[in-house]
């Protein structure tokens, strides 16, 4: 069996060990604490399905759809709570990549939880918010600017670390924070890879750090805003890069009402690119996105975004062929039932010099 | 002028009519309800402020005496739901659910354990010293196994 082949093979024996792994333990632990009804429900195991259909057309050439592509994927998540200890784990699965996205072990002390392990790194508030959760999340497509690393993204979406996270009440202000450290991601000429969980030894993961704090009232319809700063070294496995030292910064704002939501976050990236023969080339740039959904009836919404980066010609997102640094898009939301969502999505983007149109449909559903 | 004469006749009993019909209007106006926190008999859980249960039901961890309290859905009455959702944690029943399944992805832990039976929910309350759910006052009262923690809403149903 050629190498390739085994490690690859191996890889997938041990994922599917290890999500075996993860959705039984809850289950173990519902099994030893069935003596007590409320310890017994103190896990929960959910499953994210998922199809994707889209295609894509170049608005430059005018020609007919060049890519229809498909997508099926699971995202298996499961989660338990002995005393204070707080199991996590994550584990998505498609045609393309099976990946072990989060598993943590936490200790709860109060409002606090002390997390380690692999997590969604709390940059901003799309990424932790939703990440793999289709279901969970209004429009099909993410945000450029949290892109998944192996999406054509930009900045680390997964550390590899400690973390710490909680919220406390003070009179109506609810104050929440995270702070995070640990290994970010590599760049290679496929982009960020991040720590692998599954294959720890692959790649060299220098530190990252993010802090993030958000207010928000506890009076009806009162808005969410937060700030966040991140500092990661990304060593690069690439002839001609050698490093890049990344420092961002931003902000977001989350205001709702009965019928409508707006979501909004501005980011300041700073890259230092390190070349091997030891000159710095300026990666900053700047990004933001506004995102407006408005509740037509129970079943229905709509939705739109606009994303926009002043400074795209740089050093690093040079680096970063698959980055979609300009899109707007429109959407509709159809719910079936609790658990089911269909989503219709058009939009217009412009990355690696074309401006493209993609239109899609997705099907996500949250069981049980 | 024998019109305008005419009406002025019918005038008195056009009062007594609308007096009857506010009567009826004022005896067939819901009755007030109200909206409290219960829990267990003997739990020890003093008085929380309302922006606490909203937290509470909505996720975050929200300690007493050094224990973590348990949130228990009241669902044996739509009514009751609508009113606890709307007034307490101010979202839809859509909107609650949604946020409950995302606050879990996001940071573990577990949604809130739904009760449809008033005796299952009560008896839960009894057997968790840390367990709140909310009910009407009425069967609050009248049921000895649990004791009322905060009102948490008053006004008619409906």
């Amino acid at each position: 069996m050629p190498q390739s082949l085994r490690r690859s093979y191996e890889r997938t024996t041990w994922s599917s060990l290890v999500a075996l792994a993860l959705l039984s333990a809850p289950g173990a632990l519902l099994a030893q604490h069935s003596h007590d009804a409320h310890q017994a429900s103190g896990s929960e195991i959910l499953i994210f399905p998922k199809i994707d259909l889209w295609s894509t057309s170049d608005l430059d050439t005018q020609s007919p759809p060049y890519e229809r592509e498909s997508e099926a994927a699971v995202d298996l998540f499961a989660t338990a709570d002995v005393k204070h200890v707080r199991l996590l784990g994550e584990f998505f699965v498609s045609k393309t990549e099976h990946e072990l996205e989060r598993g943590q072990i936490g200790w709860q002390f109060g409002e606090t939880t002390f997390w380690f392990g692999r997590f969604h790194n709390p940059i901003g508030y799309h990424n932790p918010q939703f990440h793999h959760g289709a279901f969970l999340q209004t429009t099909i497509d993410r945000p450029g600017i949290v892109a998944f690393e192996d999406d054509g993204g930009v900045l680390p979406m997964h550390i590899m670390g400690f973390l710490v996270e909680g919220s406390h009440l003070f009179g109506h202000l609810e104050f929440a924070y995270s702070f995070a450290a640990g290994q970010g991601p590599e760049l290679s000429d496929k982009g960020l890879e991040p720590f692998d969980l599954l294959d720890p030894s692959a790649g060299a993961h220098e530190p990252a750090f993010t802090a993030r704090v958000s207010f928000r009232s506890t009076r009806r319809n009162a808005p969410e805003l937060g700030v966040f700063v991140n500092r990661s070294d990304i060593l690069a496995d690439r002839l001609d890069v050698h490093e890049v030292e990344q420092q961002n910064a931003g902000i977001y704002g989350v205001w709702e009402g009965a019928h409508w939501r707006v979501v909004s976050e501005l980011f300041d990236v700073r890259n230092d690119v390190i070349y091997p023969d030891g000159t710095t080339g300026n990666g900053d740039f700047a990004h933001g996105y506004a995102q407006a959904e408005y509740l037509l009836t129970d079943k229905w919404s709509l939705y739109s975004r606009i994303e926009r980066t002043a400074d795209v010609d740089n050093a690093y997102l040079r680096l970063m062929p698959g980055f979609v640094p300009k899109r707007e898009l429109v959407g509709a939301q159809y719910r079936i039932g609790k658990k089911h969502v269909l989503k219709f999505e058009t939009s217009e983007g412009h990355a690696s010099g074309d401006d493209f149109r993609t239109g899609s449909f997705s099907w996500s559903a949250a069981f049980p | 002028v024998e019109r305008r004469v005419s009406v002025n006749a019918k005038t008195p009993v056009l009062a007594t009519l609308l007096v009857v019909v506010n009567l009826c209007g004022v005896t067939r106006a819901a009755p007030e309800r109200v909206l409290v926190l219960v829990a267990g008999s003997s739990s020890t859980i003093a008085a929380l402020p309302q922006p606490e249960i909203r937290r509470l039901y909505l996720g975050a961890p929200v300690i007493r005496d050094g224990q973590a309290l348990e949130p228990l859905r009241n669902l044996s009455d739509r009514s009751l739901q609508e009113v606890f959702l709307q007034r307490v944690v101010f979202m839809s029943e859509r909107a609650y659910e949604h946020q409950i399944l995302s606050k879990v992805f996001r940071v573990g832990g577990k949604r809130p354990a739904t009760y449809y039976a008033s005796e299952e929910l009560v008896e839960a309350l009894r057997s968790s010293p840390n367990a709140v759910s909310y009910m009407w006052l009425d069967a609050a009262r009248t049921d000895w196994r649990v004791k009322v923690v905060a009102e948490l809403w008053r006004g008619s149903v409906e």
